[in-house]
Formats: structure tokens, sequence, C-alpha cells
């Protein structure tokens, strides 16, 4: 089910009060409406791969269970190790099996050799990079005893299952998440009302600016070989607001969902185009997917502790992980290899955190440099993202080699300008709001400071009617789905 | 307890009130635009009507917009005194083809957008139900009509007179019903109707009676054949490639799903060709071409294409029938300026494959005849 649907709009309010008015009678009841909503919500994709939910399910809450009564180091490795095991053997067969028999097949091609390999019609389960990693850092947790593990099945089924994050996230940790399901939730007013601004605002970045970006990134990355290299470079600047409208956009009303059952999520996305370095934009970033990998790949594998070797080594090896985790592609590696690029300068020289704060904090507009921090920032975020949208690597080369042709300077010029005229005014203008509200976990959440609710109001019905003259409701498949 | 119970009360029921006012708010604004708007004129059915009207009042209508072609069909027919020469039936590839071209005959375009092989069928019957049969029928073959996953649904609105072709009984359903139902909640519609509500409002909405042949918005001719509007008639050649570059990425209308050529459908079309050559009716093909850039794409990648057309000439040969045109451009020697877009040829194009000479014809109007 897809949170911008009539489907949807029908689904949440009838389980907001099912939930609020007939299971608020105790825990239980709210933890089994939210398990059998979660399952209903993804069942209406596909309700076979509900079976890899509830397998994954059951095999991390029995890991947990036989952890917490394990002392035996080895054992309990190996219980970790059948976790580990069981969640990415699914993910690795589902999402990378064709990709690395593919790869397999060629390679032994190169040298000569000839394999007779049939690639496989597999279906990708929707969400399962999502749930897999949030399941994981339960095992991980409990082996490593941040975390008691739990004996309330339910209530572990509705942490797995979670309808607003199940499928794009945000990748909540366990020790975040699991314990908000042992108390039974009551209903907060405010919380509920701040919910419901979120969603609005999510709507408007995945309807109005990622939806009618993709139109056009779409169309220019599609046929990138008849268009000028000022044309392509529209492309990916509308692909950068497509992506980060579609995903940010759904974190938003993840969040927003959640609030309205009394839930309280982490921020996902920090205003990231406003970030001064590369560093500060992956602190900004899917910021659940960057802290995971953080805490559960990079640390493990020593960090930043070691000497420089020891630094390049794992930041090369968190990037090009997490572009691997976007897609069994090459062009997801090179994009993750290319930010490790970007960011080991930083690293090397020990300016990886200088810009932990909001960029002009307690001023109207940044800084001569601090602008032109920004402006370089997105160019190499934005160049990094054509390998992201690319087919493939031959597509993201000839594509750069548009760009970096005579093209370049000519006039951008494609059958829907008009279009794009007009989506630039609306990117020009949610920039303007994101910047109002940067210091805020999402633009509008400040909108309740003003006083005069008539205004307030109509800030809110503004940008509900914007969404219904200006949003685009053909491209309404979020990205992140396919990861 | 009693505290908390009553505080919950209080604030879902202020959260509740609050909530629903806007959302209420919110719902009838889209229902009222969708409703008054109404872009494709789906609660205003008579719009139609009024297109005919002008047409039988010897006039073009322009000013038009979304209407349902196949309802005008229905009520062309219905207007009609005398029986035509001539009948050009297919989709909007065959919608220029004119009256001008044909001295002294009683022409009438029927094509309807997207026909799919029941559109073909039913507006067939219709005629034939009316005693309005014609001496030639034009008949537009797309190569979508063989594809039972075009796509094409809008054939359902004249799914009473495809089923009486075929003799079946059709069970009314409520399925124009929930058509409504769901354009009246559809943002798209919004979109659309919003648009279109000035007009409604300062009354400017329905369609109007012209003598001009070409105007600023799609014209209804009096013949019931198409003139494009000026933007799409002024279109520079590179304009038009775009178009046609825009057509061809991604998957081919209606074809994208076109893996072999469906046999019930063929022997429908059979059927359907049998029962035209029985009313001694002269039947010819028409297979409009497509730009060359989209061609290029179908022989890289929907051969099918080129397997129907080698189909439909076995069979017009073996039934000896006349068959005008081919999907392929160069086959005419047709070249991108023969097109308005990636399908839609211009009228010298339509003309070369007609083998119509200029006369300087007027356009024989279906209220003259």
């Amino acid at each position: 089910m897809l949170f911008n649907s009539i489907d949807f709009a029908l689904f949440l309010p009838i389980v907001f009060l099912l939930y609020w008015f007939v299971a608020n009678k105790n825990l239980k009841f709210q933890n089994s409406l939210i398990v059998v909503a979660s399952y209903l919500f993804y069942g209406w994709w596909d309700w076979r791969f509900l079976s890899l939910i509830l397998f994954s399910t059951i095999i991390d809450y029995s890991v947990g269970i036989r952890l917490s009564k394990e002392e035996n180091k080895s054992k309990r490795k190996v219980l970790l190790w059948i976790s580990i095991l069981a969640n990415l053997g699914f993910l690795g067969f589902f999402k990378y099996y064709n990709f690395f028999l593919d790869n397999f097949v060629s390679s032994f091609s190169f040298v000569g050799a000839e394999i007779n390999a049939n690639s496989l019609n597999i279906i990708l389960p929707v969400g399962i990079s999502f749930y897999t990693f949030q399941t994981l850092s339960y095992t991980i947790d409990v082996y490593k005893k941040k975390l008691e593990p739990t004996k309330d099945f339910i209530a572990f089924t509705a942490f797995v299952s979670f309808f607003p994050q199940l499928v794009a996230g945000p990748i909540e940790r366990a020790t975040n998440l699991l314990p908000q399901f042992y108390k039974k939730r009551t209903f907060d007013y405010s919380k509920a009302v701040d919910g419901l601004r979120q969603i609005l605002w999510g709507l408007f970045k995945k309807i109005v600016i990622a939806d009618n970006s993709a139109q056009i990134a779409n169309e220019i990355f599609n046929n990138s070989a008849d268009y000028s290299g000022s044309t392509l470079v529209l492309g990916a600047i509308f692909f950068a607001f497509q992506i980060y409208g579609d995903f940010s956009g759904y974190s938003d009303i993840a969040i927003g969902t959640s609030r309205l059952f009394g839930f309280n999520l982490k921020q996902n996305f920090a205003f990231p185009y406003f970030s001064r370095d590369i560093a500060e934009f992956w602190r900004r970033w899917h910021i659940s997917l960057s802290t995971w990998f953080r805490d559960y790949l990079y640390i493990p594998l020593g960090g930043s502790r070691g000497g420089t070797w020891m630094k390049v080594r794992n930041t090369f090896i968190i990037f090009i992980v997490s572009g691997f985790w976007h897609g069994a592609n090459w062009t997801f590696i090179v994009w993750g290899a290319l930010n490790a690029l970007y960011f080991l300068p930083l690293l090397l020289l020990n300016r990886n955190r200088t810009n932990t704060n909001t960029v002009a904090q307690d001023n109207y507009l940044p800084t001569l440099k601090e602008f032109f921090q920004i402006a370089i920032t997105f160019s190499l975020t934005v160049f990094a993202w054509i390998f992201f949208r690319a087919e493939n690597i031959g597509h993201a080369m000839n594509y750069l080699a548009t760009i970096f042709s005579k093209s370049l300077l000519t006039f951008p010029h494609f059958p829907q300008m008009e279009l794009a005229f007009s989506t630039l005014i609306l990117i020009v203008v949610f920039i303007v709001i994101e910047w109002l509200g940067r210091d805020k976990k999402y633009a509008i959440e400040n909108s309740i400071a003003i006083e005069n609710k008539y205004l307030r109001y109509s800030l809110y019905f503004g940008i509900a009617i914007t969404i219904m003259l200006m949003g685009n409701f053909n491209e309404n498949q979020f990205i992140y789905f396919q990861f | 307890m009693k505290i908390n119970s009553s505080t919950f009360n209080f604030s879902m029921k202020e959260f509740i009130i609050k909530t629903s006012i806007p959302s209420i708010f919110i719902l009838i604004l889209l229902v009222s635009v969708n409703y008054w708007g109404d872009s494709a004129k789906i609660f205003h059915p008579n719009y139609e009507n009024k297109i005919a009207e002008i047409i039988f009042n010897n006039s073009h209508a322009t000013n038009i917009s979304n209407f349902n072609e196949r309802i005008l069909q229905k009520e062309l027919i219905q207007k009609l005194i005398s029986s035509p020469d001539i009948v050009i039936l297919g989709s909007s590839r065959t919608m220029l083809i004119n009256s001008t071209y044909y001295e002294n005959k009683k022409v009438i375009n029927s094509s309807v957008s997207g026909a799919s092989i029941q559109d073909l069928i039913a507006i067939f019957q219709m005629y034939s139900t009316k005693n309005r049969l014609p001496k030639k029928i034009i008949l537009g073959v797309d190569p979508w009509l063989f594809n039972e996953n075009n796509g094409q649904i809008r054939w359902q609105s004249l799914r009473k007179e495809y089923a009486s072709f075929e003799n079946q009984k059709i069970e009314e359903n409520d399925d124009l019903l929930n058509n409504k139902v769901k354009q009246l909640f559809s943002l798209s519609y919004f979109q659309a109707s919003f648009i279109n509500l000035p007009a409604v409002i300062v009354g400017k909405s329905d369609p109007i009676a012209t003598e001009e042949i070409y105007n600023h918005s799609n014209t209804i001719l009096v013949d019931a054949s198409l003139s494009y509007s000026k933007k799409y008639r002024e279109a520079s050649n590179e304009e038009v490639n775009s178009a046609a570059r825009i057509y061809s990425s991604g998957g081919i209308y209606s074809i994208e799903n076109f893996k072999n050529i469906s046999p019930q459908i063929f022997s429908e079309f059979e059927q359907l060709c049998i029962e035209i050559l029985k009313n001694d009716i002269e039947l010819s093909f028409f297979l409009a071409p497509y730009h060359p850039i989209v061609y290029k794409k179908i022989e890289q990648e929907y051969h099918i294409v080129l397997e129907t057309e080698n189909k439909l000439r076995e069979f017009s040969k073996k039934r000896n029938i006349e068959c005008l045109g081919s999907f392929n451009p160069a086959t005419y020697g047709i070249e991108s300026a023969g097109f308005y877009d990636g399908m839609h040829s211009k009228e010298n194009t339509i003309k070369k494959i007609l083998k119509v000479e200029t006369r300087n014809n007027a356009y024989k109007s279906l209220g003259h005849w």
C-alpha cells in the first residue's frame, strides 16, 4: 500500500479509530492491532512475502530468547550467526543472486570460459533491506547485551512489521522502538497534531517536489543521448530533488504516522542539501542507515581509531557496502566509492566534524563562505547521483561525457520545459521553507509558533491545495521501495 | 482513571473535530471542482449532443475538449438522414480523413481515439442497426488492435452495441457509475477540472460553432473529421521529432505488452470484415504509418508489429481487400516532416497513401446529405 494512495487514505483513519477506540483497552490489544494492520498493509502489495517477514520475526525472536539463556561465548556466537545468515541469506538471494550470477558468468567469459547459467526471475520483496537491518540490530544488540531480549512475541512482531516504517524506513534500532511496544500508548493531542503536520509536509515533498522532478529526470535520463550537456545537468539536478523529496517525504509520512499512534521514530533526514561538506551531508542524509553502518560495521571494523590505512580501508568498506545496499548494480558501488573519495580527505585531515551545528544558526542568510560550501557540496552530491540514477556504468559515462562537452554552454532544451520551469519555481519555494525550518526536525514543525490560528491554518490549506493542484499523481511509486 | 479517561475524551474529541473540519472542507472542494469543472464532461453528458447539433447545423465545432468520442458517434449516427457513401472507421490515426478527398461523396469520419476491435465492431453495428450502412468503409487498422493487453477500455461506452453484434446479452453493471464516483474523488481529475472551471464560470466551456477550419483548439468538422489545434499544426520539425522521441521512449502506446497476435481478436476482426463484405460494402484497410523515429524502435523492439502487418496483408490478399498504407513510413517514402507527432500523420501523408488528387473540394456537411 502506498502512502500517497486512496487505499492508504482510507486505511489510516480506520486503523487510527480502531486503535484509539477499540484496542485502547490494553497493551496487548494495541500491539495486536498494529500487527494485523501492518500485515494487511504489507500484504496489500503481495501477501506471499508476509511469510518472509514472519520467518525473520520467528528466527530473531527465538535467537533472542536463546541468547538470554546462553552464557557460553561460542554458542552465543553461533546463535548470532544463525540470525545474520538467515536474514542476510534472504536479502542475498532476493536482491543479489542475479547480480552475482551475471558477474560470475561475465568473469569467466572474459577469460574465455563459457558458463551456461540462467538468471532467475526473482521478485524483490518490498522493504526487505529495511526490515532485515532492523531485526539484525535487535539480535546484535541482544548479543552485545545492550538490550534485554523480549519475551513478548506480539510486541516483537509489531516492532519488526510496524507498518509506517516497514517498507522504506527509517530503520529503527530495537533499543529505541522496541521498548515503546512495552508500554500502553496514551493519546497525546499535540503529538498527533504534530504527526499530521509532518505527514502533510511529507506528502508535499513526495507528490509535488519528487514526482514532478521525476517526470523531468526520467525524460532526460532515459533519452540522454538526445540532449545537450546543459540539459543533462538540469536532469541530474532534478533527480537530486526527486530522490530527496521522495525518500525524505516517505520518512516524514512514516514518522508522522507513527506519532498518530503514539510512537517516536528517529529523524531520518536533517536538511542534507544545506550541508557544508560531505561529512556533514552523510550525518544528515538517511541518518538511520548511516548510523546503522557506523555502529554495526564501521566501529566493529576499527572505525577511525587505527592508522591511515585502516581509516582508508574502513571508509571505503562502509561507503561501498552502503552503495551495494541500495541495489545490485555497479552504478551503486561506484556511487558509494565516489562518496568515499569525497569523504576521505576530510577524515584524513581530521576535518570531518567541522560542521556539526546548523548552518547560519540565528541568521537569516548564510555567509558567502557558507553559501559556496553548500554549493560545492551540492554539486559533488549531484555528480554522484548521476551514477546512482544511470542504468549502468556506460550510461553514466556517456552522460558525463555529454555534460563535459561544448553543449554544456548551450541553453537547456527538452520537450517538457514548461513543466521544468514550474517545478523549478516550486523547488525554490520548497528550498526557502526548508531553509527557514532547518533547525527543526522537519521544515514546518515551527509553524505551531504562528500564533494567529487563521494564518496557521491558511499555511496548512495552502500546502494541501498546492498538493492537489501542482502534485503529480502519475509517478507515484516511492524510489526506495526497490532497495 | 476517570480523569485520564475524560482527558482522553476531550483531547480526542478536539483532535477529531479539528481534523474533520478541514478534511471535509477539502473533500467538498475536490468534489465540487470535479463536478462543476468536469473537464471530461462525465457529469454533464449532453456535451456530445451539443457538438452533434452544431455539425448538423452545418458548422464546425471548436472549443472542444475531453468529451466522449464514442458517445458523439452515437449521437451523429442517430441523426443521419441517409446512408453515407463512405465511412471511416479507426483511431485518432485516421481522424483527419475527410470529405474533401472524395468529390460529391457523403463521407463521415467515425474514428475514435485508441480504437480497439470492440469500438470498430460497435460503431459498425450502430450503422447496421440504424440501417445506414455505407457503400464503402475505410478501416484504419492499428497494430494494437490485435494486442489483448492494449489496455483500451474506452470501448465500454459502446458495450451494448458491441454485445449486440456478437449476439451476446450483457449484464447491466455499474462500471460507469463506479467510474463516475472514482472521478469525483480523483486528484488528477481535479487538476484538469480546476483549469476548466473559469470557462464554466464565465459560460465559455461549451463547444462553439465556427465556419473556420483551423482554430485555436481542436475542431470537429462538418463531416466529423478532425482539424488539429493551432499549436499542434504549427509545431516545428524539431518539436515533432522531439514528440516522437518522447512517444517512443519507454513503452509505445498500447503495444508495450504486445507479445502475440491474439487469435480471438483476429477472429473477431475477420468476422467484422466478413460482415462488411457480406453487406456488399467495399472495404479498404488503411495502415497509418509511424514516425521514422518510432518505427525504428518498432523494428528493433516490437517485431510483432511487423508480423501483424504481414498477417494483415495476407488476409487482405486472401479476401481481395484493398490494403493502403503501411506502418513503415519508408514504404511510401514518408519522412519526419509528414507527421504531427510520433504516430499521427499530416494530411499530405494521408493523401499520398489514399492517392487523393487535390481538386479543392469543399467539406460536405452531414446536415447537407
